[in-house]
């Protein structure tokens, strides 16, 4: 019989993360809800934390509006969410009541997958979460963050996968490489040593298209055993975001694999994001050549930019290759943390610092020495001794060597809020200032979409009115004046 | 909020809605003047008595209507230009400069009290303000004992490589 592979589709949550920075509104979501959920997905992957970041601070839209929305369309396909280690949207670590009420408001709320990734691999950061998913009885998934370095080994990986399926809260296993690292090569190793501890528990692959070899290594980890792919609906698929779910069934179907997807379904959702990305000028996925650069530095491309305005402004913008190689150095003493968000970050701005000021370690941003010191978890790899020795000695003193036990923060949270719905104080225990009542300002969000433009729309309902002899509309950025016949 | 449904100009005028526009103006047969300034893009439309459609005078902008329209989306915020007042260090004075490009704060998180005032005290391991890249806070210490003298930028704004953030007057 012809093994049926699953498809969990990222359209709505990595794709345009990767491609549209995050940006793509509801109102770009709902009105092709129904069609994606009739596509035959296993599942639909909604949001994870940077979704409810943009959501809030960006589009100024209720993200749990937004997950209720879609949650009354998408009525059969379960809603997929990802919670980032204990620290959902900031760096800092959350009290584990806090993530505890996430998960239960992500499930109140309409998410039918609720899973967890660490960048260290570290899993009690993740069972913070899928204890209380799996407690609650939705599907949970526990990640295989993937880097390349000395210490991430198939060994890492196999242990990793092998305490989380032993805690008994995770119902798969998600090997997840947001650098898009993975290669052919290293999937014939990794895949079938993971197959060995996984047992009957379904192994999902995530990967990334940024040098170009993400849909081949996903048919080489099919033919290897893998159970279920990330994939995206093209045009909004490639480039930095997951392989398209278009070529990825075919090629399977060649193979013989049977892919549950209806392929005219899947021609409209296209479609119709292909549609808004030419009205609202976003680009879609290009698909990428091979770089074998990108396995050198594995520097996010947003923080590249970052880098060379900062030797720009400090005179030195001849620095940007031995500003590279001190990114690589900064990792190996850290112990070769993932380069993905926050620990790129940390890696990256040290080895600014380290290159701004010739004198390495002097400066020391609090989140080092809070990594250092494992505020994070634990660590992949000891820190380099004499490292270690000066990120404690130049680093804020008010950070204490021993991370203290983060106390419970859900009854402050209700107290200090008493008339706001647990779904509102989360969101403003996370958003500090004046963020979320921004967004409360901002009113009800648009629901629907027009492909028209809104100046031809006005046109035509003023042709619709012959007894107006003079409209004038000015705002910023606008000037309209017409004149009637009379 | 139906302002906020109103606020058209942040979607590109595209070549293709100009000629939808123009159509459109010139089949109503309401219309004798049209004009329309959007971002960048200037359009004047009169009907002529017989009903066709002149641009009666010259588009202020031309060239405004090239694939340039693409720049309506975001019209560029004004650059917000901050330095510091002074560019050196008063005698007798300690400066603590920025260490790197970033954002400036005064205070730990939105909303609470200040680090520091004018005036106050300090010690070596005092924190006297947050430089904040890519989302890292660099906690800046006073590394002297003294008194705060000046704060030279505002809370919030961004600073540069070295520029000098507060004079603390050692004791």
């Amino acid at each position: 019989m012809e093994k049926s592979i699953g498809i969990i589709d990222t359209t709505l949550r990595d794709a345009h993360q990767c491609l549209w920075a995050t940006r793509m509104t509801t109102a770009h979501m709902l009105p092709i809800a129904e069609q994606m959920d009739q596509a035959g997905f296993d599942q639909i992957d909604l949001a994870g934390t940077i979704q409810f970041d943009v959501c809030v601070r960006y589009l100024k839209e209720d993200p749990w509006e937004r997950v209720r929305l879609m949650r009354e369309r998408i009525k059969n396909t379960p809603l997929r969410s990802l919670v980032r280690s204990k620290n959902i949207a900031s760096f800092d670590f959350l009290p584990d009541d806090i993530i505890a009420l996430w998960v239960e408001r992500l499930v109140a709320n309409g998410f039918r997958v609720v899973g967890a990734f660490d960048g260290l691999n570290d899993i009690e950061n993740m069972l913070a979460t899928t204890r209380i998913s799996k407690a609650l009885g939705v599907h949970t998934f526990g990640a295989l963050s993937y880097s390349l370095s000395p210490v991430h080994t198939d060994e890492l990986y196999v242990e990793t996968a092998k305490k989380l399926i032993a805690s008994g809260t995770v119902d798969s296993i998600m090997l997840k490489d947001a650098g898009g690292l993975l290669t052919v090569d290293r999937i014939r190793t990794l895949v079938p040593a993971l197959k060995k501890v996984l047992g009957k528990t379904p192994l999902e692959i995530h990967g990334h298209c940024l040098t170009g070899i993400a849909p081949l290594m996903y048919l080489e980890a099919v033919k290897l055993g893998a159970d279920q792919l990330h994939t995206s609906i093209a045009p909004l698929a490639n480039g930095a975001a997951q392989p398209s779910i278009q070529n990825i069934a075919n090629n399977l179907r060649l193979q013989g694999y049977k892919i549950n997807v209806n392929d005219a379904l899947i021609d409209e959702v296209g479609e119709h994001f292909r549609k808004i990305a030419e009205i609202e000028d976003k680009p879609i996925g290009e698909i990428l050549e091979y770089n074998g650069f990108h396995y050198e530095h594995q520097i996010p491309g947003g923080m590249l930019s970052n880098f060379r305005s900062q030797l720009a402004q400090a005179g030195i913008s001849d620095k940007f290759n031995e500003l590279l190689e001190e990114c690589a150095r900064v990792r190996q003493e850290l112990g070769y943390p993932i380069m993905i968000t926050p620990f790129a970050q940390f890696v990256g701005t040290q080895a600014v610092l380290n290159v701004l000021h010739g004198d390495r370690y002097r400066v020391i941003p609090n989140e080092i020495k809070k990594y250092a010191l494992g505020y994070y978890g634990k660590l992949l790899a000891p820190i380099e001794p004499s490292v270690l020795d000066r990120i404690i000695e130049n680093g804020s003193k008010h950070i204490v060597l021993k991370p203290v036990p983060l106390k419970p923060g859900v009854n402050a949270l209700r107290k200090k809020y008493p008339n706001a719905s647990d779904d509102e104080r989360l969101l403003r225990y996370m958003f500090a200032g004046s963020q979320v009542d921004d967004m409360l300002a901002a009113g009800a969000m648009q629901t629907t979409y027009s492909f028209e433009h809104p100046i031809t729309r006005l046109i035509k309902e003023f042709s619709k009115r012959p007894k107006i002899g003079r409209i004038y509309i000015s705002q910023p950025g606008l000037k309209l004046d017409i004149t009637g016949h009379n | 909020m139906a302002y906020k449904e109103l606020l058209v100009a942040d979607r590109k005028l595209s070549y293709q809605d100009l000629l939808e526009i123009i159509r459109l103006v010139e089949e109503s047969p309401e219309f004798s003047e049209f004009k329309l300034e959007y971002g960048d893009i200037k359009i004047n439309l009169r009907k002529s008595s017989a009903g066709a459609i002149s641009a009666h005078e010259p588009l202020d902008n031309p060239a405004d209507l090239s694939p340039k329209v693409t720049q309506v989306t975001s019209p560029p915020e004004p650059v917000k230009l901050v330095r510091s007042s002074r560019t050196s260090v008063p005698d007798g004075m300690i400066g603590i400069k920025s260490p790197m490009v970033g954002s400036f704060y005064r205070s730990p998180e939105p909303g609470a009290p200040p680090f520091i005032e004018i005036g106050s005290t300090v010690n070596p391991d005092s924190t006297v303000c947050i430089i904040e890249v890519m989302k890292l806070m660099n906690s800046l210490p006073a590394g002297v004992n003294g008194t705060i003298s000046e704060i030279l930028v505002a809370d919030g704004d961004p600073v540069e490589y070295g520029q000098i953030l507060v004079l603390i007057k050692p004791s």
